[in-house]
């Protein structure tokens, strides 16, 4: 299979993936208005898409009918000990605000929901992420078998790129890895953070690494890229695994 | 302050052109009936659902939404072969399709029950009697779901996990933090999985 075979093999499932998640969105009630929109035209439009919607809805639904494998969340671990009290302050704060809407003189109308989830904080294209400021700022460059070391974007100054119909965006840096072998993807993600939850980057191509020595490879890419003006995460994951090891941000700008 | 019309132009003053652009099927003519028909079927099929009957799988958001989506889809398979005067025929034909739908709607909420929870059933003679009640297509479908809750027990027990947790609404970074695994390895996990139900499904009951 040659390289062009394989760029359109490439295009084509990413189109694929990034249908599968908008189906499943769509089926959790998490497209914004906009997106909701533009999704009923798309089913009045596409008699395959109703069917593969259906068949999803089908999937979920089933899904929901049967109980859980591991029987719930488990006592014992800290995490989970958090979690239960997150939810008891929750509770408390939940009760405190129903005592107080319930001896309020006029009620609000209550209105059926016609859109879909509603998100009080949805992003813009330019607001940054809070889940991605700080994922990529977790210590992802330094593991106990690893290091990568991103020179350029560069983290202390975010780099803007102006818009065009293709921008180019490069990427330098350095790893160290003593791992088994492994196949490395440059990842660009808009702000949006069910799209990292859902694997639906609006890019995704593979870094070539070149070997210095031993267990050092450069890293030394420019990708081509067609990105809206916004602000855009992207992430260094390892392919098998989809392990963020390094990551950061840069702005498209008009 | 006029509203924003995004097809420039009034379809109920210019009918004959609107319907013209729908038959092409025209994105702006089409996004503009469809956000419209949604603006005023799904708040008027809220105020006809009644209580959705005990027990029933999806939520009265997630219930309404299928009957908008299911009204939508034979909306348009009757709107290529229809002829139709005016605009209020158009919503016309798609309140009337909603209230069929919405009926039918309720039909498979009750018919889940016997399909979905078929286990719940132990008496044989209650489910021979629940079972006359299903039609040949209900049949099929609830052998359709049986084959399907198979491949679903059939995935490794911590995709089953993720895909059940994650389909009742819960967050991926949650359920990773519950199953003490990386929300990366967590999302993966899920889309592989997912991606199997899929590939069963379409193939096996066909597009």
């Amino acid at each position: 299979m040659n390289a062009k075979t394989k760029d359109i093999i490439s295009i084509i499932l990413k189109i694929e993936n990034m249908q599968t998640n908008i189906i499943e969105r769509y089926l959790r009630q998490e497209l914004s208005n906009e997106e909701l929109q533009d999704f009923t035209f798309q089913l009045a439009m596409d008699k395959e898409l109703r069917n593969e919607v259906e068949a999803n809805r089908m999937i979920f639904k089933t899904l929901k009918t049967m109980p859980p494998v591991g029987g719930g969340l488990t006592t014992g671990s800290k995490s989970n000990r958090l979690l239960w009290l997150g939810a008891i302050v929750i509770l408390l704060v939940g009760s405190v605000f129903v005592y107080q809407q319930m001896t309020k003189q006029n009620q609000a109308p209550v209105v059926p929901l016609i859109d879909q989830k509603e998100t009080t904080k949805q992003p813009i294209a330019f607001a940054p992420n809070e889940s991605y400021e700080q994922l990529i700022l977790a210590d992802l460059h330094r593991g106990t078998e690893y290091t990568l070391k991103i020179d350029f974007p560069e983290r202390e100054n975010t780099l803007e790129i102006q818009h065009a119909a293709s921008i180019q965006i490069p990427l330098k840096g350095n790893l160290q890895w003593n791992l088994p072998a492994a196949e490395f993807q440059f990842s660009i993600y808009s702000n949006k953070w069910e799209d990292y939850e859902n694997e639906s980057s609006v890019f995704q191509e593979e870094i070539k690494l070149k070997l210095q020595s031993e267990n050092d490879f450069v890293i030394d890419e420019i990708f081509s890229a067609q990105l809206q003006p916004g602000i855009y995460y992207f992430l260094i994951e390892t392919v098998e695994d989809g392990e963020p090891r390094g990551g950061g941000k840069f702005l498209v700008v008009d | 302050m006029e509203k924003f019309n995004p097809i420039g132009y009034n379809p109920e003053e210019r009918f004959d052109f609107f319907l013209s652009q729908l038959r092409e099927k025209r994105p702006g003519e089409w996004r503009w009936l469809l956000d419209m028909l949604r603006k005023r079927v799904t708040p008027w099929l809220f105020k006809k659902d009644g209580n959705l009957p005990a027990g029933a799988i999806a939520s009265v958001d997630e219930f309404i939404e299928e009957v908008f989506a299911n009204s939508l889809y034979q909306f348009c398979e009757l709107f290529e072969t229809g002829t139709f005067a005016n605009l209020g025929e158009i919503r016309g034909l798609m309140f009337r399709i909603g209230e069929l739908k919405l009926k039918e709607g309720y039909h498979k909420v009750r018919r889940d029950g016997l399909i979905y929870f078929k286990d719940d059933i132990r008496n044989n003679e209650d489910l021979t009697a629940q079972q006359d009640k299903l039609t040949l297509l209900d049949l099929r479908t609830q052998d359709a779901i049986l084959e399907l809750r198979e491949q679903i027990v059939k995935l490794e027990k911590e995709d089953q996990e993720i895909l059940i947790r994650y389909s009742k609404g819960e967050e991926l970074s949650s359920i990773a933090i519950n199953l003490g695994i990386t929300a990366a390895a967590c999302r993966k996990k899920k889309q592989r999985a997912l991606e199997k139900l899929r590939e069963f499904v379409l193939d096996g009951f066909g597009k």
